[in-house]
């Protein structure tokens, strides 16, 4: 498969731990790279590489190795979307309640890669607490398992979570097993139009505090709360808060009334969408937001302390009034998607990461157009002064740096 | 160097008041939350500040001194045993709370601070910090992240590891290095956090950490179910999670308990119940109302043969309290108790626990089992003597058998004590070997001169 973000030569897929193993110790015999590819949902993040290599596909390493769903774990090949995942847990009123972009596509592999999450990510965090064991792929061409298939474990070092958000550069992950949950009996969600988005403030603050324990906590702000289906009213309005409740139908219907009830103590009158098509309609559009929309645009995730969430995204809209911002305000993270030309990417970037500063936040790329070329400076931002350790784990892991070189924080050729 | 000359310069470090060096003082440092291993340190200091802690590391890097960290020394797997001598490097001292940030629901704290102490603190700002061990009196922060501590309420909440965005450590070579941050995020590389914690302090010190912290819940309601068979008990609790009706905790205790906690409390349960489950619900008054109905309903269509439900809290408590009373009898009815965990696939937990009692009958062996049933993580605790070689020997090998049957029945060596030193046998006999070369090349990276902690988790302890 051709794409514009990997210098990738060929794909070729890999059906078995065996023959990613092999992939890669053929790969490292020639000093080649390669580039672990799942669904390909996100190509777009990571630095801009150009180092030539092999795209080795995990798209047909799917298969469910292990259900027992009355232990609420369940172990699967990598390559299997989250989509068909979510599919055979529905089977045992299960799922796994993390919101990766674009499920249909997204692989779970990828999902431990990137460490994507979503809006409920407040209540239920992400593919990390739900990671139990894995067996993937070092550099070197090994295979390893880690972890295990119960839902407790303290027996050794958290290889599992060490790769989690790794992109991919310490190993190919070739089989993960999850903890899964019980799907909850009723979902909802409460919309509240704000008129200021200063107004949202004083009600997150009393939402963090209060009894009404929403399992997502998402604001929208710029241009985002214009579109559908998100839009509320006439449209006109600064921000948009989203409250998502989920639970057995009593305690969704006592929650809702309770987290209204407040909301108009703040002056806001909210509107309730607890039908199911509606409901889950509006939970994927808000799961999908950091996905590209098929335009040229930036985007750009920062991580600020919650109570900082409004200001970050005032600052952000200073640079841009057009930009679209989703807020996981609960967990003071911001996704803002910017317009943008190629060639202004770099100083975009550098920008969004300039203003959310003050707050106290940092920030990183997610996406840009591929024709940007972004360097890991400009997508990662400034190295922290744990990268030395960091380096150094790389280097073990994959001792002639050839997975997914050049996309992380490390300087190409690294080692 | 010379010991004196060494331990001089230690007191340049820390103050002659911070080093211990008699004999006695040396023995208090010398075991754990476990009688079984015993080695005393060479030294005892006790830091002060990061700064201390990087100045001992440095000095001790430079002389090749095997460090041992230790918290409150509560732990069971012998994770704080200074199995090799050298310093015991006791955190206890740094023991601040140094801001509590209600908004953002957060706290930095030292290592050193007591759990209790924490909640204590938190609880006047209605919030708390979830995992609980049971040496809640005497476990640390430092400790508690070391060890990726457990409790009860893992079972909604999670573990330890959930509840920690930042540490700052210092590294065996004497840097300091700061690792996630405040934000629940951390935007960039690898989660070192989640490699630090439950490291069982062999690659850094931690000195101090920033801690997610969760609203207190408002309501609370303590539920007992006895059973006359212990399968049956095991079938209630999948069922009522199953519904998806998650308690704070929910804990299995078998007849040995049962039996104890009527001898103390007078409390009497019928003393030939097989098992006894505890619940307790947390969240809105609303909502532990009816998960506690749907809880005593569940028991009740499960066959259990009596249902108590903690009329207020005074009651409750007077329930837990009779819990860990009813348990801790288990190490005043034997000089030695081997305390075991491990975890288990939930839906096995009955046949394995059958599994337990059969190898300790075969063995002619006292045994008792509590655990947190929710997640399949059991505490089998075989009781015997140290002194008596045979009968000590007999225990050990029915203890092996136990970790073995855990591990066939696709468990895990520990659920939430640790390897230690306890089960390093275990370790390279039942792990990917690759996953243990893993471990060991990223142990030389954080300490390449192989000082802090030194023969724990994989290594040969004994040597």
């Amino acid at each position: 498969m051709s794409n514009g973000f990997l210098p990738t030569t060929e794909t070729v897929p890999a059906e078995s731990a065996e023959m990613v193993a092999e992939a890669v110790r053929r790969a490292g015999s020639q000093r080649s790279a390669v580039y672990p590819i799942g669904g390909a949902t996100a190509l777009a993040f990571g630095a801009a590489t150009e180092t030539a290599g092999l795209g080795l596909s995990l798209a047909r390493l799917n298969g469910l190795a292990d259900y027992p769903a009355r232990d609420l774990t369940v172990t699967v090949g990598a390559g299997m979307t989250l989509g068909e995942l979510g599919r055979l847990l529905r089977e045992e009123n299960q799922r796994l309640p993390v919101d990766v972009p674009q499920a249909a596509r997204a692989t779970v592999g990828g999902a431990v890669a990137t460490n994507f999450s979503g809006p409920r990510r407040f209540r239920f965090g992400t593919i990390r607490d739900y990671l139990l064991g894995l067996t993937a792929v070092d550099g070197s061409g090994k295979i390893f398992s880690a972890g295990g298939r119960v839902v407790k474990n303290a027996a050794g070092y958290d290889l599992p979570r060490l790769l989690v958000g790794s992109l991919g550069s310490l190993a190919v992950v070739t089989e993960v097993t999850l903890m899964v949950k019980p799907v909850p009996e009723a979902s909802a969600l409460l919309g509240v139009a704000l008129a200021d988005l200063r107004k949202a403030d004083s009600l997150l603050a009393s939402l963090v505090e209060s009894e009404v324990e929403p399992v997502a906590i998402e604001l929208a702000a710029g241009a985002l709360p214009r579109q559908s289906p998100l839009r509320l009213g006439d449209g006109t309005a600064a921000g948009q808060l989203w409250l998502g409740f989920e639970g057995s139908e009593a305690d969704v219907r006592w929650l809702v009334d309770k987290a209204a009830a407040s909301c108009r103590r703040h002056g806001a009158e909210p509107r309730l969408i607890d039908g199911a098509a509606e409901a889950g309609e509006l939970w994927r559009t808000l799961a999908d937001f950091p996905a590209c929309n098929g335009q040229p645009t930036l985007t750009v995730e920062a991580a600020v302390r919650p109570s900082q969430t409004v200001a970050a995204a005032e600052s952000l809209l200073k640079l841009d009034g057009g930009a679209e911002i989703l807020c996981h305000a609960g967990d003071g993270i911001l996704v803002a998607r910017f317009p943008c030309p190629p060639d202004r990417a770099a100083a975009l970037a550098s920008q969004a990461r300039e203003a959310v500063r003050p707050t106290g936040g940092k920030a990183a790329v997610l996406s840009a157009p591929a024709e940007s070329r972004l360097d890991r400076s400009a997508v990662w931002g400034p190295a922290t002064e744990a990268l030395r350790v960091m380096e150094r784990i790389k280097r073990k892991f994959d001792p002639q740096g050839i997975l997914n070189p050049g996309r992380f924080i490390f300087a190409t050729g690294t080692p | 160097m010379a010991y004196e000359q060494f331990a001089s310069h230690l007191a340049g470090i820390v103050g002659k008041a911070n080093l211990l060096l008699s004999e006695e003082d040396r023995n208090v440092y010398s075991y754990d939350g476990t009688s079984t291993w015993v080695h005393r340190p060479d030294l005892v200091v006790f830091p002060a500040s990061t700064e201390h802690v990087e100045a001992v590391l440095k000095l001790a890097n430079e002389n090749r001194i095997p460090v041992t960290p230790r918290g409150g020394g509560t732990n069971v797997s012998g994770g704080s045993v200074p199995v090799r001598g050298g310093i015991a490097l006791v955190m206890t001292k740094m023991n601040k709370i140094l801001s509590i940030d209600g908004a953002n629901l957060s706290a930095r704290v030292q290592a050193g601070v007591v759990l209790m102490d924490l909640q204590a603190a938190l609880a006047q700002e209605r919030l708390f910090f979830p995992p609980d061990p049971q040496s809640f009196l005497g476990a640390t922060l430092g400790g508690m992240i070391a060890e990726n501590a457990g409790g009860p309420v893992c079972l909604k909440y999670g573990v330890t590891k959930q509840y920690v965005l930042g540490l700052k450590a210092v590294l065996p070579t004497g840097r300091t290095v700061e690792f996630g941050g405040s934000t629940v995020k951390n935007v960039v590389g690898y989660d070192l956090v989640s490699l630090i914690t439950g490291s069982e302090g062999t690659l850094a010190v931690v000195t101090e950490a920033v801690l997610r912290l969760l609203p207190l819940p408002p309501a609370r309601k303590t539920i007992v179910a006895l059973f006359d068979d212990l399968p049956s008990s095991g079938a209630t609790v999948g069922r009522i999670l199953d519904a998806g009706t998650i308690p704070a905790k929910i804990e299995l205790l078998d007849n040995w308990v049962v039996r104890s906690i009527n001898r103390i409390t007078g409390m009497g349960l019928p003393e030939d119940a097989a098992a006894m489950l505890m619940f307790e619900c947390d969240g809105k008054e609303e909502v532990v109302e009816q998960d506690s109905q749907r809880v005593i309903e569940v028991c009740r269509r499960g066959g259990a043969s009596q249902v108590l439900v903690a009329r207020d809290q005074a009651q409750a408590q007077a329930y837990w309290k009779a819990r860990s009373a009813g348990f801790a009898a288990v190490f005043g009815a034997a000089p030695t108790v081997l305390a075991e965990d491990v975890t288990v696939p939930r839906t096995r937990m009955a046949e394995f626990i059958e599994r337990v009692v059969a190898i300790c009958r075969k063995a002619d062996l006292e045994v008792t089992v509590i655990g947190h049933a929710g997640d399949g993580n059991l505490h089998p605790s075989v009781m015997t003597d140290a002194r008596d070689p045979a009968h000590f020997e007999k225990a050990q090998k029915a203890v092996d058998e136990i970790i073995q049957a855990a591990v066939e029945f696709g468990g895990v060596l520990s659920g939430e004590h640790g390897i230690g030193l306890e089960k390093q046998k275990f370790m390279r006999r039942t792990q990917d070997p690759m996953f243990i070369d893993l471990m060991r090349k990223i142990k030389g990276i954080f300490d390449p001169k192989g000082i802090l902690n030194p023969g724990k988790i994989w290594e040969d302890g004994s040597d």
